[in-house]
This record gives structure tokens, sequence and C-alpha cells, in this order.
């Protein structure tokens, strides 16, 4: 079943995980989407691995896909 | 999809030909009625072998396959009409569209060949057709695609919660399996993207981490050492990991060992003493586990009060008293030498004005004592000061090292130390006093739980069952074990894992230069997301909890409305190891004693109901098929199902013996009623026990 990646990542962003690592305030959490580019790595990092599964590619293909954001 | 329509020619006791045995369904809720032994479970078993080339085989009380079940699958009646050399086909034939109003045809057929009176020789398998409606005309579909397009007719793990016989419901939730209901939603909701999110991240991190230390190991110039303590780290990661496994076993055990005395407990029969005993025992667990709570940060907390509540200035008053006395020594020694020096010119400024010094310089002669002040000499230079005083600060200080300054900041920085000297044995005191009391209180509240236990162990005795005794006395040491045995992993734990951290630095050290900055940006990356997608997963499956409990509870609430008995709602109640068990609490939330079977029914099919609605939408996009679902209820509880069956699901089609005496156009709107058809099994020469004489007549009722 393919996923809703929206609700994915906002499942993620409203982690309260999510919040304690990132300390990002409510404002630049809700600034958050998957259309907008961010400049933070970590957030195009988990947007990434959003992406990438709900698109139904391999666990591989997911992992390189990350390694390369990291990487560029 | 949804079925539109399926027919059988000599499909069991469905003898005839398509035509005869046709039944055609819409949206909403499709009964098919009849008596027992009317052809209610055969139909049932028509959808069966027409996916799955399986029917039930009522001996085995299990579903076999068709080479199996062989000539049974015939109907008695084309079989005994059939003559020796001849065949006996089997088809049935399923019609579903998909929300696009695609139509598939799906067709299965078997074959049996009379050998004589009594045997058959008969396919090894049955065959498979399936055709796709294109514009007027069916088109057949090649073999490679059957199984996607069965799986649309139902998904295979929606198959066993959306398609069931009535006594398959405890099966499919069985509360005395903890698992039970967190299985169904793991497999009917999304959950499992989290499960696989969690599981990519580890994957990531894992990789990430050995790249790192794969980095780091080469640019280490001990790589002896190095290699030992990678090792070290290896080994003290999997120790962790077995090390949390334990524990939550062991909570697990304490869990199942403390259900297990409320059983026993909920045995005994003076129910007030027992209640009584039961609210002091809760109320002194809580009570023990906040104090022993507390006495845990307390300990934790000692070694950095040390640091952070200035207990290391503990009897450094003398100290403290003995420098200020030096200080005060020195500084005096120091402003009087200073003030000596100050003083060494007594005369004022402007006394003589410069004027007259220039001139006394000039004749090198001074003119207030008339001695002579040859140029070079002690004299003329003293002259020459004089004319340099207040313009020029002399910056040869008089102390070789003058460390007033570091000394005046020390004696004021303790200075505000003096007070926190002063009061730190009582601090000290003070947390310790508190750490006694502590104790003192869980001394005293395992006490009284332990009297409690006895008072319960000899209520228990009351009811003269050694057994019951036995049994309360194990689980109750069973209890203190696993519960000894948790604090003692928690503690286990914390000390692996402080290994670990020491392990990391140590391997750190060795690191000389430095590693990509990638390497380590991913290392902390995967790390946190791995940590976030684990939280993640936990408050959306709580998430799903929640909605779980509340839609459930509409849907029981709707089954349950029209009866007077107390039907309480639905709970679902965290336990052990995260898994949650549904209860049925009334409105205090206190668990209901014995509810009746109708009651538990109706919540298992409540629960399921709700499972199935809580995402993807399966009720809008496949069949509900039921056969006799309320054989185990009670009638005053079937109205309030069939109502919520029709207001839940798109197409739900259930064969049932209700409503067989009743008028249902009465019921359309509540029921939303699709086609509604009445079976019964005919035997044309009138004796009932001959089979072969067995077809069965189909009537749709005109609503």
């Amino acid at each position: 079943m393919k996923c809703e990646r929206e609700d994915v990542l906002n499942n993620f962003l409203k982690s309260e995980k999510f919040k304690e690592i990132t300390g990002f305030t409510e404002d630049e959490i809700n600034n958050i989407s998957l259309g907008s580019d961010s400049s933070d790595v970590f957030i195009e990092s988990l947007k990434k691995l959003v992406i990438t599964y709900c698109n139904e590619d391999s666990e591989m293909q997911v992992l390189r896909a990350i390694n390369t954001r990291i990487n560029t | 999809m949804i079925i539109d329509s399926i027919s059988m020619k000599n499909f069991q006791c469905y003898y005839g030909e398509h035509e005869n045995n046709n039944f055609k369904f819409n949206k909403g809720l499709n009964l098919v009625i009849g008596d027992n032994g009317g052809g209610k479970s055969k139909l049932y078993d028509a959808f069966y072998w027409v996916l799955y080339d399986q029917v039930f085989h009522s001996d085995r009380r299990e579903f076999v396959k068709t080479k199996i079940y062989q000539e049974n699958l015939l109907s008695d009646k084309a079989k005994n009409e059939c003559s020796i050399g001849g065949n006996v086909d089997v088809e049935v034939i399923l019609i579903a569209s998909t929300a696009q109003d695609k139509l598939y045809k799906i067709s299965r057929i078997y074959s049996a060949k009379k050998t004589n009176d009594r045997e058959w020789e008969c396919a090894t398998s049955s065959k498979l057709i399936v055709d796709e409606m294109k514009s007027t005309r069916w088109s057949t579909v090649s073999r490679e695609k059957h199984d996607s397009i069965l799986a649309r007719v139902i998904p295979n793990h929606l198959k066993p919660y959306m398609w069931f016989q009535g006594e398959q419901v405890d099966g499919l939730m069985d509360f005395r399996d903890k698992s039970t209901l967190e299985k169904a939603i793991n497999l009917l909701s999304n959950i499992h993207v989290y499960d696989d999110l969690i599981s990519i991240t580890k994957n990531g991190f894992d990789k990430a981490n050995k790249s790192l230390i794969t980095a780091q190991a080469r640019l280490v110039k001990d790589k002896d050492k190095a290699e030992k303590l990678t090792a070290s780290l290896e080994k003290n990661k999997k120790d962790i990991g077995a090390k949390k496994e334990a524990i939550e076993k062991n909570r697990e055990d304490y869990e199942i060992a403390k259900d297990k005395i409320d059983e026993l407990i909920g045995q005994i029969e003076d129910a007030k003493q027992k209640e009584s005993l039961k609210a002091e025992n809760n109320e002194l667990q809580l009570k023990l586990d906040e104090e022993n709570k507390q006495l845990k940060n307390i300990y934790n907390s000692l070694h950095k009060k040390m640091f952070s509540d200035f207990w290391i200035l503990k009897n450094s008053q003398k100290h403290f008293d003995k420098f200020a006395d030096k200080y005060t020594r020195y500084i005096s020694t120091h402003n009087k030498l200073t003030a000596a020096e100050n003083h060494k010119d007594v005369l004022p400024v402007n006394v003589p004005q410069p004027v007259y010094v220039e001139q006394m310089l000039d004749v090198e002669k001074c003119l207030v004592c008339g001695r002579d002040a040859k140029n070079g000499t002690d004299e003329y230079n003293h002259i020459k000061k004089l004319l340099e005083r207040g313009t020029k600060k002399t910056d040869v200080s008089i102390f070789k090292n003058d460390c007033s300054s570091i000394f005046s900041k020390l004696y004021n920085d303790c200075l505000g130390f003096k007070q926190l000297i002063i009061s730190t044995n009582e601090r000290i005191e003070n947390e310790f006093n508190k750490i006694e009391e502590l104790k003192n209180n869980i001394i005293k509240y395992n006490k009284r739980k332990k009297e409690i236990s006895d008072n319960f162990e000899d209520l228990i005795d009351d009811n003269k069952s050694n057994n019951i005794v036995n049994s309360f006395r194990t689980h109750e040491m069973n209890r203190d074990k696993y519960q000894s045995l948790v604090t003692s992993g928690e503690a286990d734990l914390i000390r692996l894992e402080k290994n670990q951290s020491g392990y990391e630095n140590e391997f750190a050290k060795l690191v000389k230069g430095e590693v990509k900055s990638e390497l380590e940006l991913a290392n902390t990356i995967f790390n946190n997301l791995h940590e976030i997608a684990k939280c993640t997963r936990n408050e959306v499956f709580n998430k799903l909890i929640e909605e779980l409990e509340e839609n459930a509870n509409d849907l029981f609430g709707t089954m349950t409305e029209k009866n007077m008995s107390i039907t309480g709602k639905i709970k679902l109640k965290k336990i052990s190891n995260g898994h949650y068990i549904p209860e049925i609490v009334d409105k205090n939330g206190h668990i209901l004693p014995s509810p009746n079977d109708s009651n538990i029914i109706l919540v298992k099919l409540a629960l399921i109901m709700s499972i199935i609605n809580s995402r993807g939408k399966w009720s809008e996009n496949y069949s509900l098929i039921l056969d006799a679902p309320t054989s185990k209820m009670a009638e005053k509880y079937t109205l309030g199902f069939y109502e919520t069956l029709g207001k839940t699901f798109k197409q739900s089609i259930v064969t049932t013996y209700d409503f067989i005496d009743s008028d249902l156009n009465n019921l359309k709107e509540q029921f939303n009623l699709g086609s509604v058809y009445i079976i019964k099994s005919l035997y044309p020469n009138g004796d009932r026990t001959d089979r072969t004489d067995l077809s069965i007549e189909i009537n749709k009722v005109e609503l």
C-alpha cells in the first residue's frame, strides 16, 4: 500500500523527539513542507527518507538518496 | 472491488445451471436469508472457492484445496443424474467492479467423470478464467495478471477480517491473546510504514556508524589499542541490546504474574474486604513507585551535588579563614609599602615652580639650599625629577611580582562562597535525612504490602482450595523475582551504557586528525532519524488506539442502543510491552463483571469494523462477506448490528437465519438494504434425507 507522504512527514514533524532534537519552534516546523527547500541538511534528509520510501523505492535506494543529500 | 453478482452451476447443494443459482448484489446491506441447512454456508463457500480454490471441510473444520475435496464439490443431484462415463461440471462465476466501474468476471471450473455408480475420476485441479469487460465484450485476461486481479477483489491481508463466518469471530479477536489487537492493527492500518522507516533508519545508522569508525580507525596510530576498543565497543553494544531485551521480557513476566495475582484475588468471595485490601495495595504501590523513583533520582544526583551544590566545600571553613587571615596581612603590608613609595615626593608638585627648576638645571645649582648640582650628579638628577613630577607617573613597580590583584580577586570570589560553606553541612545532612526518610517509607510500605498479601492468602485459604493458595504464592514469588530482575537489569544497563560512553571517548582520544565531515554528519543524521522514527511510530500507534477506541465505541453504541441490558463501553487498556487489550468497562471505568456472550461478540465485531475503517477506507473499496455472523448473538442485538453494517460498509453481503419470517420493508431505510434473497432447500420427492434430490430455491424479495 502506497503511503501518503505528506501525512508521514507531518507525523514526523509533530513528534516530540523531533522538537527535542532540532529545537525548532512551532513556526519553523509549520514552514517545513515537501514542496519547499530548506538549507537544513537534516530536514532535507528527512524529506528524502519520506519521499523515496513512499515512492516504494528499495531500502538501498532510500539510503543512497539520503547519503547523496548529505554529501552534497 | 464491489461484488456485482455470483452464480453457480452444480456447486454442492446448488444444483442446476447458472440462471437458476444466481444472486445479484447492490450497494448497502445485502441479505441472503435461509433456514439451517438452506444453503447459506455453501454460498459463502462459493465465494471462497472461486477466488481461492478452497472449500470449508465440515469434518476437518478447515479449508481444503479442491484436489482434496474432489467430487464432494459436485452437486449430489447432478452426480445422481449423471450417467456412467459422463461428466459433471462445477462452475462458479463472480462478477465484480472496481471503483472506476471496470468489470471483471472470475470463473472457476472443475470437472469429474463418473466411472461407476460410486466412483469418480476427478480433475487434478480446477481451472480459473478471468475476463475483463472491454466496451461491451468480455476479453480474457492473461494468466500473469490473475493474481493481481484476485487480490483486488479482496486483498489477502484483509480477507480474514472482511470475509468470515460467525464461528470465526472469537479466533479473529481472542482477548486472551495480548497481541491480538496489535496484530490486527499492524495488518490493517498503515503502522507498518513507520516500522519500515525504523528499520531503514537503523540500518542506515549502523552503516554510517561503521563507516565512521573505520575512517577513525585509519587515523589511529595505536592500531592494537584501537582494535581492542572497537571489539569492546561491538561487544558492549551487543550486551546492551541483550540486556534491553532481557529487561523487557522480565517486565512482561512481571506484568503476567501481577495479572495472575489479580485473577486469583478475583476469586475471593468476601468482595468487600477484597476491594478494600486491593485499593490499599494499589495506593501503596503508587507510593512505593514514587518513593523509589525519588530515591533513585537522589542517588543518581549525589555525586553531581559535589559540584552543583558545592558539597566539595564541606569542612573548608578553616582553609578559608586561614587564607583570609594571610590575605589581610599581605594586603596590609602591600598597602603600606605602596603608600611609602607614593609619599617619597614630600614637596607639592608645583613647588618650586618649573621655571625655577629649569633655572637650577641651567646653572647647575640648587637655588633652595645653595648646593652645587653638576650635570650627571645625583643632585642634578634629583632636581630634574622635580620637573617630571605630575607629568609622568613612574611605571616601575616597587614589587618584583605583584600578585595583589590575583589575591584580591580570589579573596572576593571566596567571599561569595562563605555562606555556602557555612550551610554545606546542613544541606548535606538534609539530603541524607531525606534519603533515610524515603528508605524508611519504602520499608514501611513494603511491610504493609506483605501484610495485605498475607491477608489475601488467608482469604483465599478460606475458599478451601489448596491449588489456588499455592498458585497465589507462586505468582507472588514470580512477581517479586521479576521486579527484582528488572531493577537489577536497569542498573546493569546504566553501567553498560556508561562503559559504552567510556569506550567511545577513549577511542576518540586515539584518533589523530580529522575524518571527513560527511561521515560524522551521516552518523549523526541517521542516528537522529532513527530516534525520531521510533518516537513517531509510538505516537502514531497511540493516536491510532485512541481513534480506534472512539470509533469502536460509536459502532458498539449503535449496535447496542436498542437493547436494555447493561452494555458498558470499550476501553483499550495498555499493558506490558506496549500491548493493548480490550476491556468492557462501566461509565466509571471499572471492568464489567461477566459480560454476556453477545456483548463480547459485539465488542469484537465493533473492534474489527473500527480497525477496517481506520485507514485506507477498506469499507469503501471492498465487500464485507459474512456467513451467519449473529449465530452466537441474542436476538435483541441483531437489529443494531445490521444497522451498523448498512451504515459502515459500502457493500456487505450477509447470509443469515435472522428475519426469516419478517417483513423487511420496514427496515429498508434503517438497514440501507441492497438486495434481499430468501433461499430454501428443495426436495421435490419429499424425502429430506435424500441428498440426491437436493437443490436450492432462490427468491428475490421485492422491497
